[in-house]
């Protein structure tokens, strides 16, 4: 009787320290996509002729807000739902699978850190692609250093989705997969990919695969493969930065780049489908209606995905071999598309004359969600052909396409999720849903009424990525503008109903002292404190100089300290460091 | 390009139209008749059919469709053009109209990219300039003025500094 009490006591407690990290992540990414966002409107509105900021500066925050929104939140976020949503459906997320949660974390936030020093403090403007050999012929607005200390801090964001890959593949091949007693880790695998479901016998498991797990048992294979010759050319850049004489062939360079940029995609779509998965059956009272046809569709994406990163050259080399392995590249692109339809029609057929709960926030973000797949989805098919990627490649309507993607698709599905998930996970109801409604509407007409514009403009041959547009274009960017202003609102919104949920109480006690009963001191308090007390010393300089090197440092010490256990002071600490960073700005202005 | 906008918004608007019968089949009404379920799962394979039958058909129709592969013509004008931070330097910057020309691609630093663009602002034509690797770039151009080039991959801070024009006369 006691050891069962104990065992359950236990699981609790990993229970919750999952919860907590869950929803570290969820504030983490949040924070990321307010700067990253607030970023993109600078970037836009400057385009429309009303603040114009200097292109030098323009091409900065290009770079970092790519980064920040890309990954620092849309990737960021999915990584922290998607262990949430291996819990849910009865994978408890301990022992390894926990800890290289906790390790994805940490290292996300030291890279996402030194991203933005070496962008916002060190002018590094090389796009967040940072295409070889570009961030070696800055003309001088950055230093080879700052070209290495990126590179480093690109190379913590792929330790920390290697940290998730290993997380997720730990916990879907665990003990809850129910395997075969003594099953190998290839079996295992195999059991987690949904092969089950093709060949019962061979890959048996004591209860059915939850769907959700298979994207992201996907994704985290995937991503393993596709993220090490990247870590090698980021590798080789340092190399370079510290001795010239080792350079990379640039069509290496960039085959490594799309290798790895065209599964990063998927990085943020495969964990949306897991979350689709796993909530739109719940929503609509019925089990996923899935044939097993959709393994099928699965073991051709794992397989796919992580060769088609050649559709990304298909403007190179004209007359050349490129032109062979493009004809390849089609088809391929063609097939990775099959899981997307396959999971449309499962979705659906899920949602077809079912009770689906309308009255849950989440039930209308994924709805929505839903047709923008759709229309997202099929620009995709479009751009895979090469005949259209011609006139498309580089230009608007490619910004246009991605941001309809990530952000009324993907972002609607990760919002979806956090209407969904924060009640589980704090134990708090929403404060309103009608704020989440006007997070939605918002966000959506704002968002399309920014993405047609630049479709139109792409259409008209206008090219992306230029600090200055041509002057034909200029009126299609300020007729988007009043919809960016709609994204913000919306946003806004979103952060004060999130904001309201939690609530101060919350706060309090996610940073206020421990609860004496539970744990005494602990001698490693005290160094917390001294960490906490060196992160306000290194974000006063701020004051003075650099404040996007200083005050980044400054809150990356205070959150030590909180994690060390001086939670009062390092959130003195990480206060001082956003105050420093403001005053600071605001002296150099 | 109007072909496969055309077909774009179609498949949208059938889309649009699927998923409002969809949202609307959850009204309580709906979900008195008897539903099928192990049926539509069945379906799925249909559906799975569907669409490798209308990929490998957009596969068909396209792929031989793909720009570039115009075969060099004996009696071509060859250009060459150097891409260096930030613009683009021509051996010659007068084209004949309706002859064939081949741009013979190089950048000296980074990755650029050529785009052309016809004397109505109309995009033509672009491919990629990589370093240390030459590309060529065979096109024919009818209409006679002045086309505008710009730099189609981001090279630096002057990236939107790099364009120039070259003129096509008769
Ligand atoms: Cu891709
Ligand atoms: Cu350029």
């Amino acid at each position: 009787m006691i050891v069962v009490e104990r065992v359950e006591t236990a699981t609790e407690d990993a229970r919750a320290r999952l919860r907590a990290l869950v929803v570290r992540y969820v504030l983490t990414s949040t924070a990321l996509l307010l700067v990253g966002g607030a970023l993109g409107g600078v970037l836009r509105q400057s385009q429309a002729d009303l603040v114009v900021v200097s292109p030098a500066l323009w091409y900065e925050l290009m770079t970092a807000h790519g980064l920040a929104t890309f990954v620092g939140w849309a990737a960021f976020c999915l990584m922290g739902l998607s262990f949430w949503v291996l819990q849910e459906c009865g994978f408890e997320v301990r022992g390894w699978g926990y800890r290289w949660a906790v390790i994805s974390w940490w290292t996300m936030v030291i890279g996402v850190t030194g991203v933005v020093i070496t962008v916002l403090a060190q002018h590094f403007a090389g796009s967040w692609v940072f295409l070889y050999p570009l961030p070696f012929s800055s003309t001088g607005q950055w230093t080879e250093l700052t070209t290495a200390l990126f590179s480093l801090s690109v190379i913590f964001v792929g330790l920390s989705i290697f940290a998730y890959c290993f997380g997720v593949l730990a916990v879907v091949t665990g003990p809850d997969l129910g395997a075969a007693p003594g099953a190998g880790f290839a079996n295992r695998l195999g059991c987690a990919l949904g092969l089950g479901y093709l060949r019962p016998r061979r890959f048996s498991t004591e209860r059915p695969l939850p769907f959700a797990a298979i994207p992201l048992t996907v994704i985290a294979i995937d991503m393993i493969i596709a993220t090490l010759p990247l870590a090698v050319l980021l590798l080789l850049m340092i190399v370079q930065a510290i001795q010239p004489s080792v350079t990379v062939d640039p069509l290496l360079a960039k085959s490594m780049l799309w290798w790895f940029g065209h599964p990063v995609v998927y990085l943020l779509l495969f964990p949306a489908v897991a979350l689709y998965y796993h909530l739109v059956p719940r929503l609509a009272g019925r089990d996923l209606v899935a044939g097993h046809v959709i393994a099928v569709a699965w073991s051709i994406a794992v397989v796919a995905n992580v060769i088609i990163g050649a559709h990304h050259m298909y403007t190179d080399f004209p007359e050349n071999f490129q032109q062979s392995v493009n004809t390849f590249s089609q088809p391929l692109t063609y097939a990775v598309t099959i899981p997307s339809a396959i999971s449309l029609f499962s979705l659906a057929f899920t949602m077809y004359r079912s009770a689906y709960d309308w009255s849950q926030p989440a039930a209308r973000f994924l709805a929505v969600a839903l047709v923008s797949w759709l229309i997202a989805g099929l620009q995709g098919v479009g751009l895979a052909t090469i005949q259209f990627d011609a006139v498309a490649h580089n230009t608007l309507w490619i910004v246009g396409h991605f941001h309809n993607m990530a952000l009324i698709h993907i972002g609607m599905v990760i919002f979806g999720a956090i209407y969904a998930f924060l009640p589980a996970l704090t134990g708090r109801d929403w404060y309103s849903r009608r704020l989440a409604d006007w997070h939605l509407v918002l966000t959506v007409v704002g968002g399309y009424g920014s993405v047609v514009p630049w479709m139109w403009q792409g259409l008209e041959g206008a090219p992306r990525r230029f600090a200055v547009l041509p002057g034909e274009y200029l009126s299609a960017s300020q007729i988007a503008m009043p919809f960016v202003l709609l994204i913000v609102v919306g946003q806004g919104v979103f952060v004060w109903n999130l904001a309201r949920t939690l609530g101060l109480g919350w706060l309090v006690a996610a940073v206020g002292p421990r609860p004496a009963e539970d744990e005494p001191e602990r001698p490693g308090e005290a160094l917390a404190a001294l960490v906490a007390a060196c992160g306000t010393a290194l974000a006063l300089p701020a004051l003075w100089h650099s404040p996007f090197l200083w005050a980044p440092l400054g809150l990356l010490l205070g959150y030590v300290a909180v994690a060390l256990g001086a939670r009062r002071q390092g959130a003195w600490s990480m206060l001082s460091a956003t105050l420093l960073l403001v005053v600071g700005l605001a002296l150099q202005l | 390009m109007v072909v496969f906008n055309l077909i774009y918004v179609g498949l949208c608007a059938i889309g649009l139209v699927i998923f409002a019968v969809i949202f609307r089949s959850t009204r309580a009404s709906q979900r008195e008749r008897p539903l099928d379920i192990a049926g539509w799962k069945r379906r799925e394979n249909v559906w799975f059919a569907v669409v490798c039958v209308a990929l490998a058909g957009a596969l068909a129709a396209t792929i031989v469709k793909t720009p570039w592969n115009a075969a060099a013509q004996a009696d071509r004008q060859v250009i060459d053009v150097v891409a260096a931070q930030y613009g683009f330097t021509f051996s010659d910057a007068t084209i004949e109209a309706g002859r064939q020309v081949e741009f013979r691609l190089t950048a000296n630093d980074v990755n650029h990219a050529f785009a052309i663009y016809d004397p109505d602002g109309t995009f033509v034509t672009q491919a990629q300039m990589m370093p240390g690797w030459p590309s060529s770039l065979r096109v024919t151009l009818d209409e006679p003025g002045t086309y505008a080039v710009r730099c189609f991959e981001y090279c630096g801070v002057g990236h939107h500094q790099m364009v120039t024009t070259f003129e096509v006369v008769p």
